[in-house]
């Protein structure tokens, strides 16, 4: 995938990447983004794993540890850059949307 | 004694993903629990029980993994989620579910793209080789043959037909797949759920030509044309080929294994190829052998000239086909006083070689090729192939043909009628008699056709 496409992230992305905001074990990383989302984002295990090669491969993220089959990540200077981004985004949306949406 | 285990020899394309879990689940609700994928599908015996299945398609796989494509961390995340990587093998891994409550594998967005890129992978390496082995055989059998042999010969022209229309069929599927994955876009892009039950064109119609029907005709064909030593050799290629097969997907190498695998039992099968080969030939399966006039010869030397020598059939050769028939003959007049074996083991060095090339001087050869059919293009591929680019002196009246020249580095004569081509090597230019003489000759051996061939000596 081209950088490009992950200038906009998608919601599975964007937990993902919250849940790496602290060193995770990618199995983990399944229950952290149901628990981030109140259970409203699920992601399967071929996406999560799809994923975190993708991120892994662009910088975003990074493999800290590896014990036995268990593999942990944490995100990137790169990749905090990029969901900061992606928060003012939505940020700016939600504020933007206010007046009209909330009356 | 009551069956604990079965295989099963079913195959699944990748567009066909869910039909395979559920063809799974279907054995399971019959007590039939799937065990392992090793040379066919393996199930094992248990109670009838409600097992869902995912199969899903791994696009980083290759089409000769015979272990699961999957990684232990893919696994790994999928135990976790409440999916049992079971077995899997291609570009397939088939899941178990454990569990009530489980998220999907993947979405239907990514699992739509891993059987497109899967389905189009499997596409084009089929594909290639479907179009390397149908342009060697048009390239080889009729744009640019040695010999217009070919053109009479059921057998050859069965297998180009059967490599041009694979090829073709492979063309209308990749048309056919790229509609699919075009409509099932669109549906996913309408918010319509996508169900993967429809294999692609060579499973769904009928018509298709099957590998083992078109190599159970070859075989037949092979018979027919006097090739059965050469098909029973094929034969037995095919079983150590099938059996080669079988045994990898028994051992079931490892991903790191695999080539190596591959490449030791396939140097181990063209071993045994050799070996059939040798025995095939051995048994004379490509011995022209040397022919005496057992039966009636269409033309001599000695029907339009005197010639001395005793008459030797060097070479025979008939065959027919659904385009035609042909025939051609090779006959020698050699020196009455040829000498034996024994003799000739006795001569010295010099001798013998002066020997040679005095019968050589001495021996009259003739040789003819009669090729007849009624399609007009098959007689102007035959005499395009017969004549090449030799410069032809033309003595069309004389043979009172459509054409007909005389080529005189070669000494012979190229004719062409609407419906037969001739090639006659005298060796020397014929006055109008002999001309008139080989005419009325070979037309009636064109008449009598199908020829009884001379007795073996």
């Amino acid at each position: 995938m081209a950088r490009e496409q992950l200038q906009t992230l998608t919601e599975p992305m964007y937990y993902i990447l919250l849940a790496l905001t602290r060193e995770c074990c990618g199995v983990d990383v399944m229950d952290k983004v149901k628990t981030l989302s109140g259970g409203r984002v699920q992601v399967g295990p071929g996406t999560l794993y799809a994923m975190l090669s993708r991120f892994e491969e662009k910088g975003i993220i990074l493999r800290t540890a590896e014990e036995g089959r268990r593999k942990s990540y944490i995100i990137t200077d790169t990749g905090r850059e990029m969901l900061q981004k992606e928060y003012a985004r939505l940020k700016t949306m939600v504020e933007d949307g206010a007046p009209y949406v909330d009356g | 004694m009551v069956r604990n285990q079965k295989r099963v020899f079913r195959k699944f394309s990748y567009r066909e993903c869910d039909r395979f879990a559920a063809f799974l689940r279907g054995q399971s609700l019959k007590g039939w629990h799937f065990k392992e994928w090793k040379m066919g599908l393996v199930f094992e015996k248990g109670e009838k029980r409600d097992v869902v299945y995912d199969v899903q398609v791994f696009p980083e796989g290759s089409e000769n993994d015979y272990t699961p494509a999957a990684d232990e961390e893919y696994s790994d995340y999928c135990e976790v989620a409440g999916w049992e990587l079971v077995d899997g093998q291609r570009r397939f891994c088939i899941f178990r579910r454990h569990g009530e409550d489980v998220v999907p594998i993947v979405t239907e967005e990514e699992k739509l793209k891993n059987v497109c890129t899967a389905e189009r992978k499997q596409w084009l390496r089929e594909s290639l080789s479907y179009a390397l082995l149908a342009g060697l055989f048009l390239c080889q059998y009729i744009l640019w043959p040695v010999s217009a042999m070919h053109f009479y010969n059921n057998m050859i022209m069965f297998i180009v037909c059967i490599a041009v229309i694979r090829l073709l069929w492979r063309v209308a599927d990749g048309i056919w797949l790229s509609w699919w994955a075009h409509g099932q876009k669109k549906k996913l892009a309408d918010g319509e759920a996508i169900t993967y039950d429809r294999a692609g064109m060579q499973k769904n119609i009928l018509v298709s030509l099957r590998e083992d029907l078109c190599l159970g005709i070859l075989f037949l064909l092979a018979i027919q044309a006097g090739y059965g030593g050469i098909a029973i050799g094929f034969l037995l290629f095919m079983i150590v080929l099938v059996g080669a097969e079988a045994l990898i997907s028994y051992l079931r190498p490892d991903k790191g294994e695999t080539w190596m695998t591959q490449l030791g039992i396939g140097l181990v099968t063209l071993l045994m190829a050799v070996v059939v080969v040798a025995i095939v030939l051995g048994d004379g399966g490509f011995e022209t052998g040397e022919w005496s006039a057992g039966g009636e010869v269409p033309l001599l030397q000695e029907d339009y000239k005197d010639v001395p020598g005793k008459m030797e059939i060097e070479d025979y050769f008939h065959q027919k086909g659904v385009f035609g028939e042909m025939f051609s003959f090779w006959i020698r007049y050699v020196p009455e006083d040829e000498l034996s074996n024994e003799e000739r083991s006795g001569m010295s060095g010099e001798e013998a070689e002066r020997w040679e090339a005095w019968q050589w001087e001495e021996t009259d050869f003739l040789r003819y090729e009669v090729y007849q059919s009624l399609y007009p293009w098959i007689v102007e591929r035959t005499w395009d192939v017969t004549v090449k680019d030799r410069e032809l002196e033309e003595c069309t009246a004389q043979w009172d043909a459509v054409y007909a020249g005389y080529w005189e580095g070669g000494g012979c004569y190229y004719v062409k009628y609407e419906d037969a081509v001739w090639m006659v090597d005298t060796g020397e230019r014929l006055s109008d008699g002999q001309v008139e003489i080989l005419r009325e000759k070979l037309e009636k051996a064109g008449r009598d056709a199908p020829h009884e061939s001379p007795t073996r000596k």
